[in-house]
């Protein structure tokens, strides 16, 4: 940058005089009064080149530009299409193919998990990420945070060059600075990093504290892993790291513990535990927890009850199996005895897991149980965790030096505790007493407007790193694309303050494979690091008893906290597809909501969207509530990451900050809550407004032990296809179809994100969601059975279903929609005049319309992101699923020019992909050996309203639950 | 019933030749603006600037701009156009079918009922394309060759309501202008400034009333008579089919062509009553639009409503007879479901209100014969609404249930829609004759010489 | 009252309703041409350097796929990196002013800027690839290059040209070995275009559906 040569520093001196004073808005105020100022205009500009762009428009010229563009647009109409011009390489370089896509192998920390990534690239742009096979974290399948990293980085709102004091500066500028700090030990510098998940990071943070002694490194997740681990150390006297094998489990309790949700590890989990729900052979998962997750809606039973109450079921249970010298052994609660009974009867096949927001003691009784049932080594193994667990108060102590005045120079490294931290830590408070604040990250967010330095970090996919996933393995990080901006990553950063070298490449490849090109491109290539897995070391338990946990008095409110399904801690809430992404279970989009009981509800006469005012202590803040069934009767369920002050232009302002509540000695719980109506409402966004079946059976469900009686034992007795006067199948020589296994959804809704990533689906925001506009292709319906205390939840993936005789084609005057040959049931978006009376003849409402110009086809760098093989609609076309047919065509094309025939399994639709569960089968179902066409086979599939003969290509397995035969009475 | 009015006079008595067509010319020649007709002008004035305002914004946004969403993708924009193209049935059903089955009566009603029916065709006209997503591309209906070499989706009903307006248009554009050609030349003769002479002589294409075109007249009348008749039956079966041909609850039936050509007649009617009172009683046509024409007219509503009742008495019958789960559900829902209350006031304004005219002294007050024919005419605008928006809002699977919520254009465009007809409605009272001098002429002479 | 009309006033109503007519017509008309394509077909594009087919591939007699090397097995037949221009005009004509364009752009490493000849709307998914390896002639579709000083678009490239193929392929298909060669003629199409569309699989079935172009 030019903004460091001598004149430029001059003239830069010459403005801060001219500036002294003016801060925050009143500053860019002030700049643009000096930039009419002409003779000031020049030294800003040598000062700050960046700056030319800011030359202020006057009204007449704005309006002008405003009338030619207008114009322009009215004779866009009746002009020729552009002359578009062809750019040929100088040299072009190697293995550069001119237009199919390559992926790269990578890894992402996402939502506190590590996942092995494939990232596609076209032309050198990253546009979609799909879960690497070969990873153990991910096996192929993907979570919506990892989908939408992608988006996250086309970004345009991320920072774009180093700030300070708010003004553009350069990288020079800061390193000159850390100079300066590098001389002495480092009394007064502290860092403040998240979670280390990278090796390399970690083992760059050891060498900071090593060049500068006095120097502290705090680190602070708003949702980390700290009770686990506490758990562990209190069960065996040393931190370990617990990796469960759901493969083996027979039957599983899960005490609060979201392993499908939100555990590290989730995919893999997933993966495993859908494995073993293949009728005839199913595990049975029980769960007690006080609010709904997806890990209870799989449940075969899931009894709601307290925070508190997991825990006292934990302690009876362990009474009742003799367990760690708590409770007694003569509990006369029937369904308990039953649980202990079953787990008894599967020793060495039965799992205990608590959850991270369960306390220490609750853990400690787990493990304990896991000990006692034999299933230590079997179902679960405990390994090192990657590195210590920083102690609770790790922020709390660096707060309190910041406000004792100890700390000269604070490094924030990617974290932002000025809006994650807890109510009761000052951080926000005591930061501006440090002198020296430097902040690294990919947007300005709260923190980096407290910082006097903001510098922008290189996002995962422009940089080099290596990340350490929940059960050891380690992967390189490649870049995909040359950093945006002037983005560098937080290797660099330190590099530069340990005066390493710059080439975190040579470094990675020095620490993994130094010297070995062989392995090292190996490693790349696969994604996986070979063998770096951590080896299980499975202690035996020294804690002979556990420590009480506190129990609440009964009847008293208490509030509990949540990542977000989607933005996690808020990192993510500048991402339109994660905010618009309906959270599992509640289907609420863009903001949250406090999710009460429906006997609380009735209680207190509330309904969705009535604001109310939760106040624990003299904290308090104003939240609409969402009646959630399932949810336990006096619990209520925040979530955080929301209410962003500064995360861009989407995520600003959407939804209510839970951290004011938050206390960081209880991070998951506050006791003692009061809450009161305010009388306001306000209209929340959700994707679906009613969730009985109303006797339609849009989910056929049964248990496993009918299904043992009668195989076929859902399948009506009439014939399942009624006559018809039109012709049979299309001629074509394949017949594409696709099975969706609903035993194995999880509702985890990667698929529609997966969707929304590959097939260029608009975000529409808030308040087209509330009109029922949103635009996902494959949505995922939840229906409730049972009663609203704790009713049996269904998940039902929804994309189009390719009928075989489409109403949607019949009434198209134009023939925009139509059967091709391989019985595709095709959307023509260039024919479309937009009717819309194929939607309304669609039973299924799987149509979307663009009723506004919802695709942003100004902002460059999206249009950087979407995917070259599908076209982009604009307002007023209909659309809908296609089966991914880019993908079919390329498979076709692939295969017809070697004269081959297309393999089973070669065309992969973007929502199985991701599917952590492998519940998508697609495939031709002309050929009865493909997957798809076995998976039509089973007795339990189904078509979604078979009775209006439309005959779908798409069908469902139906929705098995294995009760246990003891507790049959309020299975 | 009444037989007194029955026989009563087609005419008041002392009704010349002369007399009618002085009467009739003056209104548009001599008669000064008044300044009701110039606040009802400026008010229809500012109702259409809204509905251009609209349209110019429905063109920049999308059809977004109205409160659509999935499911209910049609609303506003369909049940105006159903409502106004079914208004316009009424005039070519008084003017061609009367004629054919030689109804002295329908002389002084013809010309005004068949304005409505060109202007109001016009109007809904406006709705199919205007609710498209891309509305420029509204030609694609039209088979033509082109670049592209595809055509259009024969099976659609929507392609055939294409051609159905376009033809219906057509042939009431003619047939209102042919029946005209007359008068407009007697227009010319008596228009007294050159301006008038040109404007009128142009539009009366040099009528010279030689029997040579007498003749010609008559035929092509007859033919044209013949040939929009049938349209009044087919347009609209053709509009029912438009709901018919799907699949959802509620639309899915084979009683809806009858049923929708009863509404649309219906509704015509009240049109009539609701345009011709007022016509008589300002421009002093009592003596050519007689109590027993409007008692006719009544009587015509009354048949038209408790045909359109029946049908709907036979749709919830057929649900429950049916027994199919979703249609019960669907009737279910318009008893009682979020959208009960426009169900209840269908019910109130065309079952129970028209009742009233049983009654011949109902029949024979003009203020509540005004005021049944305007409930009427809400009650079916409500039907409409009713028809589409409760059929798609709960359709088949629970999870995909909506509500519809109207913004403020989609009553913009209504309010404006009806601003339209108005506009052009009140330029026609000004410039042409608002009843058929050379009918009314022929009808004096018919009741002046003996009946034999 | 004297005369309104003069007698043949008839008459001149009738032609200016003609004429209206026509006018309205003839607009049309000329909306649809001028918005048709940027350039005509057979009309010589202008390029920053002269580019000869004519030169390279009739005279000198070099194969396409020395320059469109991807025609063989992507979507985009490509278009030579300047270094291939180099392999030869390093040595050859390297001081003609028509060459000069092409010499800086390579000294100075700033790309040229071509202009597009063929080119197709953004919701067609053109491949090159299936087309050569199903036997479609590169002069079937660009004409005869090997004649054009200044290359033009010999073809509409309208969907119902490409749809005049996609619905009888036999009309067109040539042996793959003939598929670059300009000058091919069939003895007997009707007979080889059968009987190539059995040996290369040509599934006629789905050859004219929507999902073939569009997505």
């Amino acid at each position: 940058m030019s903004a460091n040569t001598p004149e430029a520093n001059i003239a830069m001196q010459a403005l801060r005089q001219r500036m002294a004073g003016a801060q925050g808005p009143r500053f860019w105020r002030a700049l643009e009064e000096l930039a009419d100022d002409a003779h000031w205009r020049e030294t800003l500009h040598v000062a700050l080149p960046q700056l030319v762009a800011l030359a202020p428009m006057d009204r007449r010229r704005f309006l002008k530009l405003l009338g030619a563009s207008l114009a322009l647009a009215g004779l866009a109409a009746c002009s020729s299409p552009p002359q578009e011009q062809m750019v040929p390489w100088l040299r072009q370089p190697e293995g550069m193919a001119a237009d199919s896509a390559r992926f790269y192998a990578s890894a992402l920390a996402c939502a506190g998990d590590v996942c092995g990534v494939l990232v596609e690239t076209h032309m050198g742009r990253p546009t979609k990420i799909e879960g690497n096979p070969a990873h153990p974290a991910s096996l192929g399948g993907s979570a919506p945070a990892l989908q939408a990293a992608v988006l996250e980085l086309w970004d345009p709102d991320r920072s774009q060059t180093p700030l300070h004091h708010g003004m553009p500066a350069t990288w020079d500028d800061l390193f000159a600075e850390l100079a300066r700090l590098s001389r002495g030990d480092g009394r007064g510098l502290r860092v403040l990093s998240g979670a280390i998940v990278s090796p390399t990071l970690a083992a760059q943070r050891d060498a900071l504290l090593q060049k500068f002694p006095a120097a502290r490194w705090h680190q602070y997740e708003a949702a980390g892993q700290g009770q686990t681990l506490a758990g562990t150390a209190s069960a065996f006297g040393t931190p370990l790291q617990p990796i469960y094998h759901f493969d083996q489990a027979q039957r599983i309790l899960a005490l609060d513990a979201d392993f499908l949700g939100s555990m590290p590890g989730r995919l893999a989990y997933a993966r495993a535990f859908a494995r073993q729900r293949k009728p005839p052979q199913m595990n049975r998962l029980y769960a007690v927890e006080p609010t709904p997750s997806l890990t209870g809606a799989m449940a075969d039973h899931c009894w709601p009850m307290s925070h508190d109450g997991v825990g006292a079921y934990a302690r009876q249970l362990a009474g009742v199996l003799g367990v760690g010298g708590v409770g007694d052994a003569n509990v006369d609660d029937p369904s308990l005895r039953a649980v202990a009974d079953d787990l008894r009867a599967h020793k060495g096949r039965s799992l205990v897991l608590a959850g991270e927001t369960q306390p220490r003691p609750v853990h400690a009784l787990a493990h304990l149980l896991n000990q006692a049932l034999g299933n230590i080594g079997h179902t679960v193994d405990y390994i090192a965790p990657m590195q210590a667990a920083a102690p609770d108060d790790s922020l709390a102590s660096l707060c309190k030096a910041m406000d004792a005045g100890d700390v000269q120079t604070l490094l924030v490294l990617d974290a932002n505790p000025a809006y994650d931290a807890p109510a009761d830590l000052p951080f926000a408070r005591a930061l501006p007493k440090v002198p020296q604040r430097i902040h690294l990250g990919l947007y300005r967010d709260e923190t980096a407007r407290l910082c006097d330095w903001h510098l922008p970090m290189a996002h995962a996919l422009e940089s080099w790193s290596d990340l350490r996933a929940w059960d050891g393995t380690a992967s390189i990080v490649q870049p995909l694309i040359e950093p945006l901006y002037a983005g560098r990553s937080a290797h660099q950063l330190l590099a530069a303050m340990l005066g390493q070298p710059m080439d975190i490449r040579a470094l990675l490849q020095s620490r993994w494979h130094a010297g070995d090109d062989e392995g090292w491109s190996r490693s790349l290539r696969e994604g996986v690091i070979a063998d770096s897995a951590t080896a299980p070391t499975n202690p035996s338990a020294v804690a002979a008893s556990v420590p009480a946990s506190t129990t609440s008095p009964s009847g008293e409110l208490e509030l509990l906290f949540r990542p977000d399904p989607t933005l996690w801690d808020g990192r993510y809430a500048n991402n339109g597809w994660l905010q618009e992404l309906p959270k599992p279970l509640s289907q609420l989009t863009w903001g949250n909501a406090a999710l009460i009981s429906p006997a609380l509800a009735a209680e207190r006469k509330l309904v969705n969207g009535d604001v109310v005012e939760l106040r624990v202590g003299e904290r308090h803040l104003r939240a609409p509530v969402w009646i959630m069934p399932g949810q336990a009767a006096r619990s209520i369920t925040v979530h955080l990451g929301h209410g962003r002050r500064h995360a861009g232009h989407v995520g600003d302002g959407v939804g209510f900050d839970a951290n004011a509540l938050r206390s960081h000695r209880a991070p998951w719980r506050e006791g003692d809550l009061q809450l009161h109506a305010t009388g306001e409402r306000i209209e929340l966004a959700a994707t679906q407004h009613h969730h009985a079946m109303e006797g339609r059976a849009p989910v056929r469900a049964g248990t496993l032990a009918e299904y043992l009686h009668n195989a076929r034992f859902l399948q009506p007795d009439e014939p399942a296809t009624p006559p018809s006067l039109y012709p049979p199948k299309p001629p074509g020589e394949y017949a594409w179809g696709m099975a969706i296994d609903l035993n194995a959804c999880i509702g985890c809704k990667g698929c529609t994100i997966a969707c929304q990533a590959e097939n260029n689906i608009p975000v529409v925001g808030e308040d087209q969601v509330r009109r029922g506009r949103e635009m996902h292709w494959i949505r995922v319906d939840r229906y409730y059975e049972g009663s609203a205390q704790a009713p049996h939840t269904h998940h039902q993936p929804v994309p189009c279903m390719h009928c075989e005789h489409a109403p949607c084609e019949v009434v198209c005057p134009v023939g925009a929609t139509v059967h091709d040959a391989e019985g595709l049931n095709l959307q023509v978006y260039n024919r479309c005049v937009g009717t819309r009376f194929c939607s309304n003849n669609c039973p299924y409402k799987v149509r979307r319309f663009n009723f506004l110009q919802y695709a942003d086809v100004k902002t460059e760098s999206l249009k950087a992101q979407r995917n070259p093989d599908v076209s982009v609609r604009n307002r007023g076309v209909m659309e809908k699923c296609t089966y991914c047919i880019q993908r079919i065509q390329t498979a076709h094309i692939a295969a017809d020019r070697d004269g081959r025939a297309i393999a089973d399994g070669e065309i992969v639709t973007a929502c199985q992909a991701a599917c952590p569960t492998q519940a998508i089968t697609f495939g031709n179902i002309a050929d009865p050996h493909s997957a798809v066409s076995k998976a039509k086979a089973s007795p339990l599939d189904y078509t979604l309203l078979a009775e209006l003969n439309t005959r779908p290509r798409t069908s469902y397995g139906a929705h098995l639950r294995n009760p246990n035969p003891a507790l049959e009475d309020d299975a | 019933m009444s037989d007194a009015l029955d026989r009563a006079p087609l005419l008041a008595p002392g009704q010349s030749l002369a007399g009618v067509t002085d009467h009739v010319s003056d209104i548009v020649l001599k008669r000064p603006t008044g300044r009701l007709w110039l606040a009802a002008f400026a008010l229809s004035l500012a109702l259409t600037g809204l509905l251009a305002t609209g349209i110019v914004w429905l063109l920049m946004r999308g059809v977004g701009i109205w409160g659509l969403d999935m499911p209910v993708a049609w609303a506003f924009a369909i049940a105006n156009y159903v409502w106004w193209i079914a208004i316009g049935m009424a005039g070519t059903f008084i003017s061609a079918a009367l004629y054919l089955t030689r109804q002295d009566w329908r002389s002084p009603l013809t010309r005004y009922a068949e304005t409505m029916t060109v202007f109001a065709v016009s109007v809904s006209g406006l709705f199919p394309i205007l609710h498209l997503g891309r509305p420029w591309f509204f030609y694609w209906l039209a088979p033509y060759p082109d670049r592209m070499n595809v055509w259009p989706q024969w099976r659609s009903s929507l392609l055939w309501d294409f051609f159905a307006i376009v033809a219906y248009l057509i042939v009431s554009l003619l047939y209102w202008y042919v029946s005209m050609i007359p008068d407009l030349a007697t227009l010319r003769d008596r228009a007294a400034t050159r301006g008038r002479q040109v404007f009128y002589g142009l539009l009366a294409l040099g009528w010279r009333g030689e029997a040579r075109h007498w003749k010609r007249f008559e035929t092509l009348s007859l033919l044209l008579a013949a040939l929009a008749v049938p349209l009044v039956f087919s347009v609209h079966s053709m509009v029912a089919l438009d709901f018919s041909e799907g699949l959802l609850p509620g639309w899915h039936s084979s009683i809806f062509p009858p049923f929708f050509v009863a509404g649309a007649l219906f509704s015509g009617f009240a049109m009539a009553m609701v345009l011709g009172l007022p016509l008589r009683h300002w421009f002093q046509l009592g003596d050519f639009i007689t109590p027993r024409h409007i008692d006719n007219l009544a009587k015509m509503m009354l048949a038209a409503g408790l045909f359109v009742d029946y049908s709907y008495l036979m749709e919830t019958f057929t649900a429950f007879y049916g027994m199919d789960r979703y249609d019960v559900a669907m009737t279910m829902q318009r008893f009682s479901g979020a959208y009960a209350w426009v169900f209840w006031t269908t019910i109130g304004c065309n079952v129970v209100a028209i009742q009233a005219l049983w009654w011949q002294r109902v029949r024979a007050n003009r203020a509540a014969l005004f005021g049944i024919s305007v409930l009427v005419l809400i009650g079916m605008w409500f039907e409409r609404f009713m028809l589409i928006v409760s059929s798609l809002y709960h359709d088949f699977l629970p999870s995909s249930w909506g509500m519809f919520y109207p913004t403020f254009w989609d009553i913009a465009f209504l309010a404006g829609s009806i601003g339209l007809f108005f506009l052009l409605f009140l330029l026609f009272v000004r410039v042409l004759p608002i009843v058929s001098m050379s009918d009314m002429r022929k009808l004096v002479h018919r009741l002046q010489e003996p009946r034999p | 009252m004297g005369q309104v009309f003069h007698p043949r006033f008839g008459l001149y109503v009738q032609l200016v309703l003609l004429a209206v007519l026509v006018s309205l017509v003839c607009g049309a008309l000329v909306w649809r041409a001028s918005t048709a394509e940027p350039h005509g077909v057979d009309e010589p594009v202008e390029q920053p350097v002269p580019f000869s087919h004519k030169h390279h591939v009739g005279d000198d007699g070099i194969d396409c796929r020395y320059c469109h090397s991807s025609v063989e097995t992507s979507a985009f037949a490509g278009i030579p990196p300047l270094s291939t221009c180099m392999t030869c005009h390093s040595q050859l004509y390297t001081d003609t002013a028509a060459l000069k364009p092409v010499v800086d752009s390579w000294r100075h490493g700033v790309a040229l800027h071509w202009q597009r000849v063929h080119q197709l709307p953004d919701f067609v998914y053109f491949n090159h690839s299936i087309h050569v390896a199903k036997g479609v002639g590169c002069v079937t579709c660009h004409g005869r290059v090997d004649r054009m000083p200044l290359t033009w678009r010999a073809r509409p490239l309208s969907m119902q040209w490409c749809l005049d193929c996609h619905r009888a392929p036999q009309q067109y298909l040539r042996p793959r070995n003939k598929v670059f060669d300009m000058a091919w003629q069939a003895k007997d199409q009707a007979a080889l275009g059968m009987a190539l569309v059995k040996r290369y699989h040509v599934d006629t079935r789905r050859l004219s559906d929507c999902s073939v172009c569009h997505r």
